[in-house]
């Protein structure tokens, strides 16, 4: 695997957000980020392998893609930990837009 | 009468062996480092020294902290069996510091295996693309 392609929702102001801060991290994997072309769509990522991952695992895909979070992603995934991130992760995509509005995070698209 | 002669044979030996584990430690732990350190030898050299000085102090310092004796060493019998406890102790606690070092080798390597670009990420895929 050499690329990823994370497709983000342009509508969210945090996800815009997270976009800017990948792209400021150092890679072990390429990264690049796309806006989805169904907006409201939770986050998908897809590799040059063809392998897809979807919502909370994409999150940990994303992690394990950074030299300095992959170690972090391989603690999420381990098997005491991947219920508490899975949870945590999915109340992230839930509550995007309430955290995007409290944080001021504009969106690239209304 | 035999405090002095178990003493200096206690220091002698304890000595002799934490310099050979600590040898044995830095020669063959080398690889291991320069692996985790992704082939970076000057680095992992730098480690492997500091590893090896604090080997030396934390065993060391047990063994002369634990020199002292309240027995009266004064027939052969004790005077051997003093030695024995204390160096079977010297050497528990070298075994113990040993796989200690081990395990720092090998959380290390484990480490830099995982940043190879082959290495596979820790979740499942929830799907792949058809391709047609």
């Amino acid at each position: 695997m050499r690329q990823l392609t994370v497709y983000y929702d342009p509508r969210c102001g945090l996800c815009c957000a997270v976009r800017d801060w990948l792209a400021r991290q150092p890679k072990l994997v390429k990264v690049e980020c796309l806006p989805a072309t169904d907006p409201g769509a939770e986050i998908t990522v897809i590799s040059d392998t063809g392998e897809i991952w979807e919502g909370d695992s994409a999150y940990i895909v994303v992690l394990w893609a950074l030299r300095d979070y992959r170690q972090w992603s391989k603690r999420l995934a381990s098997p005491s930990m991947l219920p508490m991130a899975r949870a945590m992760f999915a109340k992230l995509s839930q509550y995007r837009g309430t955290l995007s509005c409290s944080l001021g995070l504009e969106p690239e698209v209304r | 009468m035999f405090v002095m002669y178990a003493y200096v044979i206690y220091l002698v030996l304890s000595i002799a062996i934490t310099v050979w584990v600590a040898r044995t430690l830095h020669d063959n732990g080398r690889l291991f480092l320069i692996d985790a350190f992704h082939g970076q030898e000057a680095l992992a050299d730098s480690v492997n020294k500091l590893l090896v000085v604090g080997f030396y102090l934390i065993n060391l310092g047990w063994m002369v902290g634990s020199l002292r004796t309240s027995e009266a060493l004064n027939d052969p019998r004790v005077t051997i069996e003093f030695l024995a406890d204390k160096i079977g102790t010297v050497l528990f606690v070298l075994g113990v510091m040993h796989f200690f070092n081990l395990y720092l080798f090998n959380r290390f390597r484990r480490r830099a295996l995982d940043e190879l670009p082959f290495a596979e990420p820790p979740v499942r895929p929830t799907g792949t693309l058809t391709r047609g």
